[in-house]
Parts: C-alpha cells; sequence; structure tokens
C-alpha cells in the first residue's frame, strides 16, 4: 500500500546550521500524525520542507508514492493552515476559500458547493461576506481550515493552528479539528509544541528534538514506553522524575536501587540489557505512596501537597533528591508530613546514564527474600 | 484615541485654520479675480467680493490661445507618464521586493541614487538622445523619458515589502505565484501607496514646465502650463483677469482630482489595514 506521505533521510542545513537531520517518516492513507518538539527543533522548517515552500538539502519527499522532492509547492497538492492563518485580507471569507479553486479554473458550480459545505461544516456561512479583519481569531482559524478543507487536496499541512487561541477555543477547537479530519479522511501532519495536543489529536506522532527524530509511534505507545530520557522528559506533565539507580543482581530478581527506595523486578529477564549504573525514570503517576511507615525504606519529606480535585500533587525530597507525585486524593492527608513509596506496583523506566537510551521499562513487584 | 480636552481641540483647529489661511487666500484670489470684469481688477481698495461676476473671462482666455489643445496634450502627456511609471515601478519593485536574483542589493543603490540627481543633470544627455531618434516635438519625446520613476520604484518596494511572506507561501498553494501574485495580491495590498505615488507624479508632471519647454516647438504638442507660460509672455499681460482664468482651468484639474482621491484616500488607507 502507497503512503500518503514519505519524507525519506530528509537534511536541511541553513548556512552552516543543520536543522534536521536524516529525517525519515510515513504518514498513512487517512491518518493524523503529529510532529511534536520544543520550539526551534525544525518542525516548520520540516513542514516548509514538505509543502515544497523551502528546498531541502538532501533527502526525498514522496506523495502517494510519487516523488515530488522537484516538483514546486503549487503542483505538490497540498493544502497547508498555516500558523497565523495567513488569509488574504484584501479578500472575503468566500473569496478567500475561492480562490484556490478559481486559480485551479474549476467550474463555478463545484466552488460554490464545495464553499458551502465547509462553510456548513466550519460554522462559518454567516461570516463569508467578512474580511478577516472583522473577524474573531477562532474565526479566522476556521476559515483557514475551511480555505484548506475546499480545496480536498492529498495531504493537509498544519503548523500549530491553535497556538493563537485562547484556552477554551483551543480546547474546542481540537475536539472538532479531530472529527473533521476522520470525517475527510484526509491524511494530516499536524506541528506543535503542545504534548496534549499531540497525544489527544495524533494517530501516530513523532517527537522531534534538534532536527532529529527521537521517536515515532502511537501517543500512548510513546508516553508508557518512551525510547530514551528526552522523550521522557518531554512528554508528561508533571515531567518524568529522574534519579541515579544502580541495579543489584540477585539469584530470582534484580533490584534498581534509587535514593527513594528499592524496585525489584521479579525475573531476571526484565532487566538483563541494563548496565551496571542507569537513570531511572518514573512518571509522577506511577509511583505508589503511602503516609505509613514501611520498614527498611527510607522516608521522603513533604514539601507541597496541592489538591487538583481528583487527585493530589506532592511536592517531596529525600537528601537532594527531589520527586513529585500524582496520587488519588483519598491516598494521603493534605497535611501529611512524611512519605514512604510502596515499591510494589510503580511503573519505572530504565536510561543509560551516557547514551539516555532507554534500557528497559517494567513495573516493579514486591521483594521476596529467599 | 481617547476624548481630547475641548480646549486642547479648539486649540488644534485655530492653529490648522491660522495655517490654511496663506494657503488658500492666492487660490481664493485666484478664483476671484478670474471672474471680475477688467475694471474691477485694479482698485485702490482690495475688493474681497467681486461686484458683478464675469463668467465670459474663461471663454474669452480659453479662445485667446489654443487652451484646448494645450489640455488635450497635457492629458496624454500626463496619463502616458503615470501609466508607465506604474507598470515599471510596480514590475522592478516587485523584483527588488520579492525575486532573489545576483547584483539585487547594487541595483537597489543604483536606482537609490538616480532619485537624488535632479533632472538637470540628465537633460543635456536625455535632449540629444531625444533629438538623435527625431524625437523632439513629438509625445514621445515628453514621455519617454519619464517612463521610469526610481522614486516610485523605491516607495513600492517598500509596500511589497510590507507584505508578509506568509501571504506569499499561502498563495503559492493556491497556484498564485509570480506576477499572478504581484497581481492579485501585492498590487490590491499597496492600493494607498500606488494611489499616493500617482498623485505626486500627476502634480510633477501635469505641473512640469522644463522639460516640455525644452523639448516642445510647436502648439501640436505644447502642454498647458507651457501654454500658460506663452500666454502671459505674449499675449495678454495686462488683462490680469483673463491670465487668472487661465491659471484657473490649468490648476482646476489637480485640485479636482486631490478633492475626489482625499476621501478614497482615507478610507483606502483604513480598509488596508496594514499600517498604522
Ligand atoms: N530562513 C532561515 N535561515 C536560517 N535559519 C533558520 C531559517 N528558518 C529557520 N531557521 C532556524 O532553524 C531552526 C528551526 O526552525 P523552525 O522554525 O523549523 O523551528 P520550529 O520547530 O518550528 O520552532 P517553533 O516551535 O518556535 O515554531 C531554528 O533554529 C531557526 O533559527
Ligand atoms: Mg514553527
Amino acid at each position: 500500500m502507497t503512503h500518503a506521505l514519505d519524507v525519506v533521510n530528509l537534511t536541511k542545513s541553513f548556512g552552516a546550521t543543520r536543522v534536521l537531520q536524516e529525517v525519515s517518516l510515513e504518514v498513512a492513507e487517512g491518518e493524523f500524525f503529529v510532529l511534536l518538539g520544543p520550539s526551534g527543533c525544525g518542525k516548520t522548517t520540516l513542514l516548509r520542507i514538505i509543502a515544497g515552500l523551502e528546498p531541502m538539502s538532501r533527502g526525498d519527499v514522496s506523495i502517494r508514492g510519487q516523488r515530488v522532492t522537484d516538483t514546486p509547492a503549487e503542483d505538490r497538492d497540498i493544502a497547508m493552515v498555516f500558523q497565523d492563518y495567513a488569509l488574504y485580507p484584501h479578500m472575503t471569507a468566500r473569496q478567500n476559500l475561492e480562490f484556490g479553486l478559481k486559480r485551479r479554473r474549476m467550474p463555478k458550480a463545484e466552488i460554490q458547493a464545495r464553499v458551502s459545505r465547509a462553510a456548513q461544516t466550519l460554522g462559518i456561512d454567516q461570516l463569508l461576506d467578512r474580511k478577516p479583519r472583522q473577524l474573531s481569531g477562532g474565526q479566522q482559524q476556521r476559515v483557514a481550515l475551511g480555505r484548506a478543507i475546499v480545496r480536498q487536496p492529498k495531504l493537509f499541512l498544519m503548523d500549530e493552528p491553535l497556538s493563537n487561541l485562547d484556552a477554551q477555543v483551543r480546547a474546542a477547537m481540537r475536539f472538532e479539528l479531530k472529527r473533521l479530519q476522520r470525517d475527510l479522511g484526509v491524511a494530516t501532519v499536524y506541528v506543535t509544541h503542545d504534548q496534549v495536543e499531540a497525544m489527544t489529536l495524533g494517530d501516530r506522532m513523532a517527537v522531534i528534538n534538534a532536527g532529529r527524530i527521537e521517536q515515532i509511534g502511537a501517543p500512548l505507545d510513546v508516553y508508557a514506553k518512551p525510547a530514551n530520557l528526552f522523550v521522557g522528559r518531554f512528554l508528561g506533565n508533571p515531567s518524568l522524575n529522574v534519579f541515579p539507580g544502580s541495579i543489584e543482581r540477585k539469584s530470582t530478581t534484580t533490584v534498581v536501587c534509587t535514593p527513594i527506595g528499592n524496585f525489584a523486578s521479579g525475573s531476571n529477564g526484565t532487566l538483563a540489557s541494563a548496565t551496571e549504573k542507569v537513570d531511572v525514570g518514573v512518571r509522577p503517576e506511577n509511583l505508589r505512596v503511602t503516609d505509613r511507615e514501611l520498614p527498611g525504606v527510607p522516608p521522603l519529606d513533604v514539601l507541597l501537597v496541592e489538591p487538583l480535585g481528583a487527585e493530589l500533587l506532592v511536592y517531596a525530597r529525600r537528601e537532594t533528591v527531589d520527586v513529585v507525585l500524582r496520587v488519588p486524593v483519598d491516598t494521603l492527608p493534605l497535611d501529611a508530613k512524611k512519605v514512604w513509596i510502596r515499591s510494589a506496583g510503580c511503573h519505572l523506566h530504565l536510561f543509560d546514564p551516557q547514551t539516555g537510551q532507554a534500557l528497559a521499562h517494567f513495573t516493579a513487584v514486591e521483594e521476596r527474600e529467599s | 484615541m481617547g476624548a481630547k480636552p475641548l480646549i486642547l481641540r479648539a486649540l488644534t483647529y485655530l492653529v490648522l485654520i491660522l495655517a490654511l489661511f496663506p494657503i488658500l487666500l492666492p487660490i481664493y484670489w485666484m478664483i476671484i479675480t478670474a471672474v471680475k470684469p477688467k475694471d474691477e481688477v485694479f482698485t485702490f481698495t482690495p475688493e474681497w467680493v467681486p461686484h458683478t461676476v464675469a463668467l465670459s473671462n474663461f471663454g474669452l482666455a480659453w479662445n485667446s490661445a489654443p487652451f484646448g489643445h494645450y489640455f488635450i496634450n497635457s492629458v496624454v502627456v500626463t496619463t502616458g507618464i503615470i501609466f508607465l511609471q506604474l507598470v515599471t515601478s510596480t514590475l522592478a519593485a516587485y523584483a527588488l521586493a520579492r525575486l532573489r536574483f545576483f547584483g539585487r542589493g547594487v541595483l537597489f543603490l543604483i536606482i537609490l541614487s538616480a532619485m537624488i540627481l535632479p533632472i538637470q543633470i540628465t537633460f543635456l544627455a536625455n535632449f540629444v538622445t531625444l533629438k538623435n531618434f527625431g524625437w523632439l516635438d513629438t509625445y514621445q519625446g515628453l514621455v519617454i523619458p519619464f517612463a521610469a520613476s526610481a522614486f516610485g520604484t523605491f516607495l513600492l518596494r517598500q509596500a511589497f515589502l510590507a507584505v508578509p511572506p506568509a501571504l506569499e507561501d499561502a498563495a503559492r498553494l493556491d497556484r498564485c505565484t509570480g506576477l499572478s501574485f504581484l497581481w492579485n495580491f501585492l498590487v490590491p495590498l499597496s492600493r494607498p501607496t500606488l494611489l499616493a505615488f500617482t498623485l505626486v507624479a500627476l502634480v510633477a508632471h501635469w505641473n512640469d514646465y522644463f522639460w516640455p519647454l525644452i523639448v516642445t516647438n510647436t502648439d501640436a504638442v505644447r502642454t498647458l502650463p507651457i501654454g500658460l507660460g506663452m500666454f502671459i509672455a505674449q499675449e495678454v499681460t495686462t488683462d490680469w483677469n483673463l491670465l487668472m482664468a487661465a491659471t484657473l482651468f490649468v490648476s482646476a484639474p489637480l485640485l479636482i482630482a486631490f478633492f475626489v482621491a482625499q476621501r478614497y484616500f482615507i478610507s483606502s488607507f483604513m480598509h488596508s489595514g496594514l499600517k498604522g
């Protein structure tokens, strides 16, 4: 089966600065693919290269199996939603939607039909005769989406289209965008630095850092099994707890010793690949905790408890190590002074301290002396 | 803009009115002199309101020299120049603002320096060239030397640069590139600048005296300012009322153009939404 989009070994430099390195990815037909990464990592550049608006230094781009590396942007049959919308300020919303179809010499009746269908879908039929500056940010955003939809292109490219909206409108648009994309079934590459958008919108996502793809996968898989420390830290809020640990191999189990306690793997196989010294990562919601003393477990001093409603955010410290925990609201009293980690059931990620690559992901079990 | 205190606003208007006075007074004097009968032109005490309105002055003035012909010449030459300047400046500004080519910076610098040179430096060379072309005393001779404008090119380049690049990207995905982009985006988005430049060029070339004086010898191609100059020099030196009537129909088209354009000017500024 041909993909909607293939990017192969794409490299891009601006002068001496390398902005993208050996980027490869594929997007299936109808897939919602998210590019996630911190500011300046090259997301926009990648999107513009896919669109043909920016030349690449090396590599190949194919759309529906056809190599378009040397095809100019206007012939790639791609529609893009820009971060600042780039609506045509001297045209009404209707003219904005019609323009690309007129330039493609589409029959008038067909243009009318497409525009009114898109306008209805997006709820902008009442606004079609307004100029962009007479529209609110959310309405402009819809017009920008409309301009992309009417084209019925092979591929949608969206560059942080929700980032200019306030939080409430953004959440609503996120939902609509997802629904719209599903209905249209057009493959979409969506750029964002917002992990919530990436997690909620993407069928799959690529996490980019400094011009390299760190990991590609379904959002929940990437979240549960980060390929390296960067991905682990970048996803999740509050962020992954990381502390140094060491591996102790016993007869039937392998134990990860950390400043906040020891975690047993249950079988030796799980951590076979782990090095002597590791970086241990734990998500705040993956730590289990109690305010009753556990024998042989070091206590953590509670610095602050933040009630979030159904959950508590607990900021705790052991000597120089800070830990953030997210636990159900009935786990602790708000005025708890000390807490102990229950190791069994905690989900841990082990990373190579030199390379940051993930070594293992495992759930700790009760340690039995043998 | 918050409401200014009344006093401040009153003061503003007062200053503006005072400033208008020296501008409007000569125009007013021109108009009333133009309609005065001959014997009312020179009176011991200035007559601010004419007793009798002699509209016949206009007919007399118009017929005492081939003003109709001059008028047509002026219209042909001025519109020709403005049309050509708009076309060439727009195209050159597009290249300078939006295309990448070798030597663009140097070229722009050369155009800038052309802006600084006054016509008195180039007229001799131009004159000789036209003479060799056999273009003296022709419309081409009046129009072609002004077919390009460094000032217009500069002005439009700045306006085109202000159009965000993202718009060009969006237009490109809508299959609108190159000259289509210029025509569908840069030109409409730069309307205030285009209009301002047109007005400036209109004034400069409608009133131009120096160049037409040099390259015209016959009434067939003489423009209004030259005609008026000759009218003053030769024909009716003492008939100030006729002179003023003639001056009025030389300057009236410009006054009307400004009057009409002013409203459009303001509204196009507001609509473009590009600049403050
Ligand atoms: N035209 C250019 N010339 C030189 N460097 C550029 C150019 N465009 C982008 N860069 C550099 O390339 C890097 C990636 O830029 P890009 O705009 O792709 O980042 P981004 O991931 O989209 O960031 P953001 O989330 O802030 O939009 C940045 O370091 C930027 O400075
Ligand atoms: Mg960007």
